[in-house]
């Protein structure tokens, strides 16, 4: 039986925060059982853009956690957050410019960027698709595992990308390879394939800005120890069946965890699904695809310029 | 654009002088440096990092070819000044590509206040709020690493606030800064936000420049408006704007497949609303190099723009001294 809790915090300031944190990893019935020398954190930094938007992790969750290990767990363990290069941006910047290098100052903690250093390569099947996935040694070294990340619907400017972007898609970050976007053509597979190799000790889940069609304050923090069922919580509060996302029922086909079966702790859902109104995908990813082939075709028949942007 | 060829072009990056290359042009080297001595060319376009302006634009300059440069001309005022007097030596043309100008709305409310309906504007404000070099593109490639150091940006968001300041001198002639606060909400060694209180030196107008490279918005999305407060009534270009972008490309679209239909030229970029005014500015620069005129933009109009980014970065440096050395002032 898995577990997942939802907390909220009344006063969004950084005592409130961790007060939310605190309970949610408690009552989420985690216990670590284990000796613990290095603690891993994985936020969600997709972007430059700061977590009021919706899109990242907020620095003061990932603050809360490094409380909790230090004040629960080891208060002489070495801490780090980790995140990789992508696509389009560079973990070193996203550091700096999202607050984590601050915070790692102010904290005593080590920004860890995973695309550079040593990595283990490993190779997957999954759905009858080979993976190749190339992973930091240092995931497989650390003793605790946290995976931090949002609570959000995806972009939807690849078509490719699934409804929600919580925990098991946060951890397609944990692979070191910069042009991420190769894997697009597979997501589900690729989310599966590294969620088959790492798994977390806890997942805290940043909702304190969640993001569905706009960014929306709710102060939530959802806590469990797997990261599908996390999804399938988070996936109720942005308005989808949780059967209906792909690599949430993917996940679920290749035993990393049970859509069913899942005990809810805290927060009645009903409340958050309201503030958060539902993402219509299929009607952006259409209206994508229509604009940029009527602009294509309008310019091919006038002889008119396409700006950068688009080209 | 009729009677001109694009003869040669200049990349670092392989992939764009493939381009380059795919659309026709017969020259492409990988240094500017072999452009401007190699290529014979009438004008070049300048549109290399903030850092490389001035001395792309020194060169050229002193080549004897006409320029157009991407805005700033270059990273102090001093070397805009030198640029100056270069270019005037040399008569070439030299214009900065100061192309908030020619956005539609704001030569619509230029038009109407030079026409004196809204009387003599008290105020003004000028509003730029976007995500500056942190805007997505849609082919996903990592912002250019040149944008993180302000050694070679030579300023902040005020790279974007220029064009507000450009905006105010255009309107009102040059101004001074009375106050300016800069922000650091994404903790980068520059500026992503400042808000500036300026005054026209010679007249009663003020303005408030807010800019900012801390939204995520994206294009079609714009935040940018000017605001001109009389004392017969106000003019906003948000009247001048599409109110619906989709709607208003749809129109454009529609004009231009007409205009092609019955022969006759198209405006290009017209269904973009806001890339017409590169179009517009290429256009002028070209009709000023055929004729020998002064373009509508002119180095010394740049000059007027950096010494006005530098008062604002004195004074904002002053205030931050004054907090810090008196606390409980600010």
């Amino acid at each position: 039986m898995s577990i997942v809790s939802v907390e909220r915090s009344r006063s969004i300031d950084e005592q409130g925060v961790k007060a939310a944190t605190f309970q949610a990893i408690d009552s989420a019935g985690f216990r670590c059982n284990k000796e613990v020398d290095l603690a891993v954190i994985k936020p969600n930094l997709c972007y430059y853009w700061d977590s009021t938007t919706g899109e990242t992790t907020d620095p003061r969750v990932v603050s809360a956690i490094i409380d909790y290990i230090r004040e629960r767990v080891n208060g002489n363990a070495k801490i780090s957050i980790v995140e990789s290069d992508a696509s389009a941006m560079r973990a070193d910047h996203a550091f700096l410019m999202l607050g984590y290098r601050k915070l790692a100052k102010q904290k005593g903690v080590k920004l860890e960027n995973i695309s550079e250093g040593e990595t283990i390569d490993k190779e997957l099947v999954v759905r009858n698709r080979r993976i190749a996935i190339s992973l930091s040694r240092t995931l497989y070294e650390a003793d605790l595992v946290i995976n931090a990340p949002k609570l959000k619907v995806g972009p939807y400017a690849s078509g490719q990308s699934p409804h929600i972007t919580c925990a098991l898609k946060n951890f397609f970050g944990l692979i070191s390879t910069q042009r991420k976007v190769t894997y697009h053509s597979f997501l589900s597979e690729t989310i599966v394939a590294v969620n088959k190799v790492i798994k977390p000790d806890v997942v805290v889940t940043d909702g304190i800005v969640a993001k569905g069609r706009y960014p929306v304050r709710l102060g939530a923090i959802l806590c469990g120890t797997n990261n599908l069922s996390v999804d399938v919580i988070a996936s109720r509060i942005l308005g989808y069946d949780p059967r209906s996302v792909d690599h949430i029922k993917l996940a679920s086909d290749e035993g990393i965890g049970l859509i069913e079966g899942i005990t809810l702790k805290g927060e009645d859902l009903d409340s958050l699904q309201i503030l958060l109104p539902k993402v219509n995908r299929t009607f952006l990813s259409l209206s994508w695809k229509f604009q940029l082939f009527g602009v294509g075709l309008y310019c091919k028949t006038t002889g008119d310029t396409m700006p950068p942007i688009l080209g | 654009m009729d009677g001109v060829k694009v003869d040669a072009a200049a990349d670092t990056s392989e992939a764009l002088l493939k381009r380059a290359g795919a659309e026709g042009v017969p020259a492409l080297y990988r240094d500017y440096n072999d452009l401007i001595n190699k290529a014979e060319v009438d004008a070049f376009i300048i549109a290399l990092p903030n850092h490389l302006h001035y001395r792309a634009v020194k060169l050229a300059a002193e080549a004897g070819k006409h320029v157009l440069v991407e805005k700033p001309l270059a990273n102090s005022s001093r070397e805009c000044e030198e640029l100056l007097e270069i270019s005037r030596k040399s008569g070439i043309v030299l214009m900065v590509a100061h192309n908030y100008r020619f956005i539609r709305s704001v030569q619509k409310i230029k038009e109407v206040y030079d026409r004196g309906h809204i009387g003599e504007a008290e105020a003004a404000t000028l509003e730029l709020v976007i995500n500056g070099p942190f805007a997505p593109s849609f082919e996903p490639v990592p912002v250019p690493e040149w944008y993180f150091d302000p050694s070679r940006t030579g300023m902040g968001c005020l790279d974007s606030g220029y064009h507000l300041i450009d905006l105010f001198n255009w309107f009102f002639g040059e101004c001074d800064v009375c106050y300016a606060k800069l922000g650091h909400r994404y903790n980068l060694p520059y500026e992503d936000s400042a808000i500036l209180i300026v005054k026209a030196k010679h007249g009663p107008t003020k303005g408030i420049i807010n800019v900012g490279w801390y939204s995520r918005m994206i294009f079609p999305r714009f935040n940018f408006r000017v605001i001109l407060h009389g004392t017969e009534g106000y003019l906003s270009t948000d009247s001048y704007s599409p109110r619906n972008f989709y709607a208003h490309a749809a129109k454009e679209m529609a004009k231009n497949s007409l205009r092609r239909m019955l022969g006759l030229r198209i405006r290009p970029l017209t269904y973009t609303y806001y890339y017409e005014s590169y179009f517009r500015e290429l256009e002028l620069f070209l009709d000023s190099v055929r004729k020998g005129s002064q373009p509508p933009v002119t180095a010394e109009d740049a000059v007027h723009v950096l010494k006005t980014i530098e008062q604002a970065y004195e004074i904002s440096n002053s205030r931050e001294e004054l907090s810090n050395s008196s606390k409980g002032i600010c």
